[in-house]
């Protein structure tokens, strides 16, 4: 213990610069040496408080290399600003906490949209990627496939693009010993299309073209996923022979792990093109381009312009009216109602973050006015106005700082909350019917983090500096006196503005909250443990040319398979049908008997072929007239049954029973619709909410399985719906029908048929109507953070006012006024802020809900009740918060009042 | 603390150390002056501090001391009074004076609690 403490010394050789540092070292040096000689203990103790002090403290020195001067003050402003925050923890923990809640929505909204939106496809220049579609704009139809035909035309033609890629959805099963077939879905694919994404397999190699030759030996190319999942990650699968559907196919490749362009898939077969044997206008494919560099995509849109209007006059047949529809290849699959969804939540976000730094900055006004004096001081010792908003911004810096780790964990909890039951059910109403896409990976990301370090600094600019200025003006000693007034305003109008985003929010919220209710209401009874939706694929059975390769084969095997369902003891009833309830029904136009419409009124309905079964599984008895019975045959008058909304939609004030009405569309060019039958409505059946979403649609006509095929209508309902048929069975006791039975009785009849999916109605709602619940949380969790932080703004605002005229009230007191006068009068001041700042809100909410169209079921974004109930709340809110001040202010006693001034 | 104001009182006392040192005040010997005439143990870097203020304000004057062992070799820096200070010293002492006369009790006479 001869030497000074090392670890002392060496902080101070670090921190000290210049000859300084030799001085200061040599004075405690000898310092420490007499000191030693009475105490080495205390000597030591002296060293290091010693130390401490010059750590701290900006030791200068004529000849110093110091850090310059900007460096030095701002390490001083935050040591100075630290220190003042430690001295109030609960100050801290009142600004911290409602920032951090701030940063963490805006960071979790920020990380959906960036995994979701921003981020795009994971390819070198995936902005160049262009999706093609084909529409015919005079009928209004923006959604037709590419035709083969149209796609070799278009790759033949067009400049723009390095080329055109295409590909065709596909399924696949291997067999399974025991069980139904294990199914997957891919697409066939064009084989330049991996040159087109730049994207290389992972083992083994892509496709080459003349893999795609028709007649070509069968080639597969693994997702990893499935190379995984399926084959054990076998790295010598490269060249050997898989078996699926029934045939040896020779895996050529591997796909890195995350590829599953375009949407999530499992695998990829080539696509082999037959134009000899494909007769023109027919098929479908979906196309993909990459844009050359340098050229845009308004460009390739003038270009393909040209090029359709060239097939348009070359085969009028089947390309009059075609044009071609050039999407970003991202926002195609994501769709502009996905992307106005998560815009609002980051917009809904981001108001919740400025009501936050409206709170914080009235904290902080509030607390510039009890620090007054100490700033005054300060600023009478020589502090300029520009080193006191220093310190007060560097305060707020520090805050923020605390707040953005804070916020950083509450946005690591809100995207794994997000990721759990977001991307598992359909909280994603996607125009491609998937449930996610490939790409989509919401994280906290380097971009999201960098963007809560910007949102954070300006949080600290916002919460802080505008306090700062007025509390720096205030605080010299000559103006104590005048700077009350102007920041009174401020507060003000910082907590009307706090009221109005409030009441935006709550606007939205209640909406949301709202449409959730009725989503709830109107598919209480659809939501069901006990029946058991299982899906099948025919064409995956036995490819396309098998024994359910037509509509009468598909219909016995589906009518056996009910049968043989509806036979074992463990199932109480079993239905066929193209779909079933929430399923989104194909809507398909038609006209009544006696209501004769022009081309230009379409009307469309869904369609539903069902049997009888499905009463009884659904638990439905008709409102009116029958069900569907063994009188229904393929030979007898066609029938069908409308549901409630069709008939108060287009049958208004009278009985549907007797009706006749023809399914078709009346001037399209492949029907004649005058060979399209009429159809007898003999029974109204209640809404079973075949459309979710689309309570405007909801109208649905059902036909007897027994007649598909009759017309036109019916038998494209059914080649479709009965080709992906769905089975419904309601269990005769809890739990007793699972997966494992569907699959036996479905091997026992054709060990070749894989199920799609089998799922409880109880899950299958949980996936349709997620995203009503999903996201309205989020606007739900943003209001309520929204009316928590309004109202404790309004009671700190009001009671540092009640406080401030503490002598006022006193006197008023002295001269007679009532207790409750006081109090009214304060609580009248509280209520005009409210009522401002409410009005100003609902304006905001009728601007918030407008993008949320996707979100409202059977609810009106004008409707007066919301705004109001809204509106309500937020006054209600105000004055229970007001309330304590009030009571407080009434409770002066004149002597106190005196006494403290 | 701009120029031209009065002196504080820590500098105050430093100036008066330097001052008693006559010529032969530095960082350690400041201190050892502060606390046997003050029971202050005041910390040597806000001596520091204080020295360079009234060094820009003109009252002391540095100069660089070589040293032996007992400070590590490592030079010392010498601090002596100016005239200014000399002046200033003067000055805050009158003033000082001036106030103390005529005060209600005795300020030399020791509480008798």
């Amino acid at each position: 213990m001869s030497a000074p403490p090392r670890l002392a010394r060496r902080l101070l050789e670090r921190r000290l610069h210049g000859p300084t540092r030799d001085y200061l070292l040599g004075d405690l040096e000898e310092r420490f040496h007499a000191m030693r000689r009475r105490s080495a203990l205390r000597a030591h103790l002296w060293y290091w408080r010693q130390a401490m002090v010059a750590l701290v403290l900006p030791v200068p020195g004529p000849a110093d290399v110091a850090p310059s001067g900007a460096v030095r003050t701002l390490g001083a402003d935050v040591r100075r600003a630290a220190r003042a925050l430690a001295r109030r923890p609960a100050h801290l923990v009142s600004t911290v906490v409602p920032l951090a809640i701030g940063i963490g929505a805006v960071s979790t909204a920020f990380s959906i949209v960036w995994g979701t939106v921003l981020a795009g496809l994971p390819f070198d220049e995936a902005d160049r990627l262009v999706h093609f579609e084909r529409a015919r704009l005079a009928a209004g139809e923006t959604w037709l496939a590419v035709t083969p035909h149209d796609y070799l035309a278009w790759r033949e033609a067009q400049q723009a693009f390095v080329d055109l890629g295409a590909y065709v959805e596909r399924e696949i099963a291997f067999a399974v010993e025991g069980a139904p077939p294990d199914r997957h879905t891919g697409v066939a694919i064009s084989a330049n299309s991996f040159d087109l994404l730049r994207v290389e397999a992972a083992l083994g190699r892509s496709f080459t073209e003349a893999e795609t030759v028709p007649g070509a030996p069968p080639v597969i190319l693994l997702s990893h996923r499935l190379w995984r999942g399926r084959f054990g990650a076998d790295p010598s699968i490269v060249g050997r022979d898989v078996v699926a559907d029934g045939r040896p196919h020779t895996v050529v490749g591997v796909m890195p792990e995350g590829f599953g362009f375009p949407i999530a898939e499992a695998f990829w077969l080539p696509l082999r093109l037959d134009l000899s044997t494909l007769e023109r206008g027919r098929g479908r494919l979906d196309v993909f381009g990459r844009l050359r560099n340098g050229a845009t995509l308004e460009a390739a849109r003038a270009e393909f312009d040209g090029i359709t209007e060239g097939l348009a006059a070359a085969w009028p047949d089947t390309n009059a009216g075609i044009s071609a529809l050039l999407r970003s290849f991202a926002d195609e699959y994501v769709g502009d109602d996905f992307i106005r969804t998560v815009f609002r939540i980051l917009l809904g976000a981001t108001l919740v973050l400025v009501v936050c730094c409206a709170n914080v900055a009235n904290l902080l006004l509030i607390r510039g006015f009890h620090r007054r004096r100490d700033l005054a001081v300060r600023r009478a010792l020589g502090a300029t106005r520009g080193s006191i908003v220093r310190q007060l911004v560097a305060e707020s810096l520090l805050v923020s700082a605390a707040a953005a780790l804070l916020g950083v964990a509450l946005a690591f909890l809100g995207v794994e909350w997000f990721n759990r039951v977001g991307t598992g059910v359909g909280v994603f109403d996607l125009p491609h019917g998937s449930d996610s896409l490939f790409w989509w990976d919401v994280g906290l990301s380097p971009e999201t983090l960098a963007v809560t370090v910007g949102v954070t600094a300006a949080t600290a600019l916002l919460a802080g500096l505008a306090p700062s200025l007025t509390v720096a003006k205030a605080s010299s000693l000559t103006r104590r006196g005048s700077g009350g007034e102007g920041k009174g305003r401020m507060q003000r109008g910082i907590l009307v503005g706090q009221l109005a985003l409030t009441a935006g929010l709550l606007v939205a919220a209640v909406s949301v909250a709202r449409s959730a209710l009725n989503v709830a209401g109107t598919t209480e009874r659809l939501v069901d443990e006990d029946v058991t939706v299982l899906r099948l694929s025919l064409p995956s059975a036995t490819g396309r040319a098998g024994a359910y390769a037509s509509l009468d084969g598909q219909r016995r095997l589906l009518e056996e398979l009910a049968r043989r369902l509806a036979s074992d003891p463990a199932v109480r009833a079993a239905t066929v049908a193209t779909s079933v309830p929430l399923d989104a029904p194909w809507p398909v136009p038609f006209h009544l008997e006696d209501q004769p419409v022009g081309p230009a009124d379409a009307r469309e309905v869904g369609v539903v072929t069902v049997d009888a079964g499905y009463f009884d599984v659904f638990d439905v008895e008709p409102l009116e007239g029958r069900r569907f019975d063994d009188s229904d045959r393929a030979g007898s008058a066609p029938v069908a049954l409308v549901n409630r909304s069709f008939a108060e939609r287009w049958l208004p004030g009278r009985s549907p029973v007797g009706t006749r009405l023809r399914l078709g569309d009346a001037d399209a060019a492949d029907t004649d619709a005058a060979a399209e039958p009429w159809v007898e409505v003999v029974g109204v059946l209640p809404d079973l909410w075949e459309r979710p979403g689309d309570p405007g649609g909801e109208a649905g006509v059902y036909l007897p399985l027994s007649q598909v095929g009759v017309g036109q209508a019916s038998l494209r309902v059914g080649r479709w719906g009965l080709a992906y048929p769905t089975l419904a069975v309601r269990a005769a006791r809890r739990d007793a029908v699972d997966a494992a039975l569907l699959g036996r009785h479905v091997y026992a009849l054709d060990r070749t048929l894989p199920l799609r999916s089998v799922e409880t109605m109880t899950s299958l709602a949980e996936r349709r109507l997620g995203r009503y619940h999903v996201w309205g949380r989020f606007w739900m969790a943003f209001a309520a953070t929204a009316l928590l932080l309004a109202g404790l703004g309004i009671y700190g605002v009001f009671s540092f006012r009640v406080t401030r005229r503490t002598s006022e009230i006193g006197v008023r007191r002295a001269l007679g006024a009532s207790e409750g006068s006081v109090q009214r009068a304060v609580l009248r001041g509280a209520l005009a802020d409210v009522v401002v700042g409410a009005l100003a809100g609902l304006w905001l909410g009728a601007v918030l809900t407008g993008g949320l169209e996707q979100l409202l079921y059977d609810v009106d974004a004008r409707d007066p009740r919301v705004y109001g109930a809204a509106g309500a709340i937020v006054v209600a809110v105000g004055l229970f918060a007001s309330w304590w001040p009030a009571r407080r202010a009434a409770r002066i006693d004149p002597r106190d009042a005196i006494r403290a001034e | 603390m701009g120029k031209g104001t009065n002196l504080g009182e820590f500098e105050e006392i430093v100036l008066l150390a330097v001052g008693r040192l006559r010529g032969g005040g530095y960082g350690a010997s400041i201190h050892e002056e502060i606390l046997s005439a003050t029971a202050r143990d005041v910390s040597i870097a806000s001596v520091y501090v204080t020295l360079s203020r009234l060094a820009e304000k003109g009252y002391v004057e540095t100069g660089v001391e070589l040293a032996g062992p007992e400070r590590g070799g490592r030079p010392r820096k010498v601090f002596a009074l100016t005239d200014a200070g000399i002046a200033e010293l003067r000055r805050t002492r009158l003033e000082r004076a001036r106030l103390w006369d005529g005060l209600a009790f005795d300020p030399l006479k020791v509480d008798e609690r």
